[in-house]
């Protein structure tokens, strides 16, 4: 009895074993991209990627857009925090920062530039590549 | 009885260890073209799955668009022997194209003679090109 359930244990783990070697390897170009916070004299600026922010190691890490709408009004802005707690604001009520916020997606990767004084949007750009998917 | 149920439940695990690899049978049509960069009508296509998920790790496309003084789109991709292409358009139908892509698009876009700006910009969301 001992030597069968031997045998079947055996069996069952070489079927997982093959059942493990079975999945599909992807591999394709991948761009794994942190939050980044920078500034020169006139700006600051962020980037980083939805997706690579969301599951990053640490827990502070995240980057996106918010688009406030009322039927004469809007208000966009991005934010940014970096590994490591460093936070990037910018807002604008310019309808035209509006439109970059329709092209994200999940898998976006974010830039956008802020006045030194007030914070105020100066460019918000959205990048949808392959290599960005997780 | 004891032997009798023990040998049913690693029966039981075993059958299930062999039998659920064959589970899942995913069909439906599938359509996920990697980059090409130099296709004599299309000129530049890909789909985003099937280029993320393609076996080489050279090969990417993809648009970025920006709205900071107008529409301003960047299209760029590479294929897998590393021939890359790349062009650009201000043109509002060729960002409202490029605002339609999602993780899982079909691509395609062909470059002037001038060698830098879009002549189209093609943006496919199936069915066929999910992962």
């Amino acid at each position: 009895m001992k030597s069968n359930l031997k045998k079947m244990l055996g069996l069952a783990a070489l079927g997982m074993m093959l059942q493990v070697t079975t999945v599909p390897t992807w591999a394709g170009r991948v761009s794994t991209d942190s939050v980044i916070i920078g500034n020169n004299q006139s700006s600051s600026w962020a980037s980083g990627n939805q997706v690579d922010a969301r599951y990053s190691a640490d827990t502070r890490q995240q980057i996106g857009c918010r688009a406030y709408t009322l039927s004469s009004y809007s208000w966009t802005s991005c934010f940014a925090t970096d590994s490591a707690g460093r936070t990037l604001v910018c807002g604008s009520g310019d309808w035209k920062f509006l439109e970059p916020l329709r092209a994200m997606t999940d898998s976006s990767f974010i830039s956008f530039t802020a006045d030194l004084n007030g914070g105020a949007c100066r460019d918000i750009t959205i990048h949808n590549y392959s290599d960005m998917l997780r | 009885m004891k032997t009798k149920f023990q040998k049913l439940i690693v029966t039981a695990v075993l059958s299930l260890t062999f039998v659920s690899p064959s589970l899942p049978v995913w069909a439906g049509s599938v359509g996920l073209p990697e980059v090409t960069t130099t296709h004599p009508v299309f000129g530049t296509l890909g789909t985003m799955a099937g280029t993320r998920y393609s076996t080489d790790s050279v090969q990417y496309i993809g648009c970025s668009f920006s709205n900071t003084t107008g529409p301003f789109v960047m299209c760029s991709a590479t294929d897998k022997t590393g021939k890359t292409s790349f062009c650009t358009s201000t043109s509002l139908a060729v960002a409202a194209a490029a605002k339609a892509i999602t993780d899982f698009s079909y691509i395609q876009y062909n470059v002037a003679p001038d060698g830098r700006s879009c002549t189209n910009l093609t943006v496919e969301n199936s069915s066929e090109n999910l992962r």
